[in-house]
């Protein structure tokens, strides 16, 4: 299983549910090829740098997915047909960004734990009430989508 | 053979080259980094050769995919 990097663009004049839609489908491309997701994300609304089927102006959306091999034919033959998605690119993370990203993942990973065994820690003992309030004021993360 | 034309003499004197400064420490071209590659494009969108860019050939090969790939996406153009 490889991890890839997955841009497309959407048609700026789609309305917001029409929109949705088509990430929703795109999405459920790559989970029907045996894909799972690791972040699905808008990048940018942007003007194109020359017009595509006569848009200038396109949605980016940026994903990030694990996905085997042999599955990736497939995939993009199917986003190619998608309607909504004017372009798009498949490519392989580059092993520096996977390791960027697996480092946050971790240092975030470690975060949380440290905030959890501190808030344990808080809870047993009452003098460190105060300390315990000031950490646990930081709303937990989501994990990625 | 064509004889070889005069040529003017020049002192063979070579500064030492200079790295562009805004490749320091870059290990690694992200090809949705537009506002980065600008810096290697011309002002007809050509991709800058090394005499220009200054750019380490490894560095180079990167801007060379990263611009190509960005033109692809519509994040940079062609022309």
């Amino acid at each position: 299983m490889n991890v890839y990097e997955f841009m497309f663009i959407l048609d700026p004049t789609l309305d917001d549910d029409a929109s949705l839609a088509v990430v929703e489908r795109v999405e459920a491309i790559v989970k029907a090829q045996g894909g799972s997701i690791v972040s699905l994300k808008p990048w940018e609304r942007r003007r194109l740098a020359y017009p595509i089927n006569g848009r200038t102006e396109g949605l980016y959306m940026l994903c990030y997915f694990d996905a085997p091999p042999s599955a990736i034919r497939a995939i993009e033959s199917r986003v190619r047909l998608a309607e909504g998605v004017l372009r798009f690119m498949i490519l392989v993370t580059d092993k520096e960004t996977r390791k960027r990203d697996q480092a946050a993942d971790n240092r975030r990973r470690e975060e949380r734990a440290a905030k959890a065994a501190a808030a344990a820690a808080a809870a047993a003992s009452q003098a460190e009430a105060a300390d315990g309030g000031g950490k646990s004021a930081k709303p937990a993360k989501p994990a990625r989508r | 053979m064509t004889p070889d034309r005069p040529r003017p003499m020049r002192r063979r004197m070579r500064r030492r080259r200079r790295v562009n400064p805004n490749l320091n420490g870059v290990d690694r071209i992200d090809w949705k980094d537009v506002d980065f590659l600008k810096e290697f494009i011309g002002d007809r969108a050509r991709i800058s050769p090394r005499r220009i860019s200054r750019a380490p050939a490894r560095l180079q090969r990167q801007i060379r995919r990263a611009v190509k790939r960005a033109r692809q996406m519509a994040l940079l153009p062609y022309r």
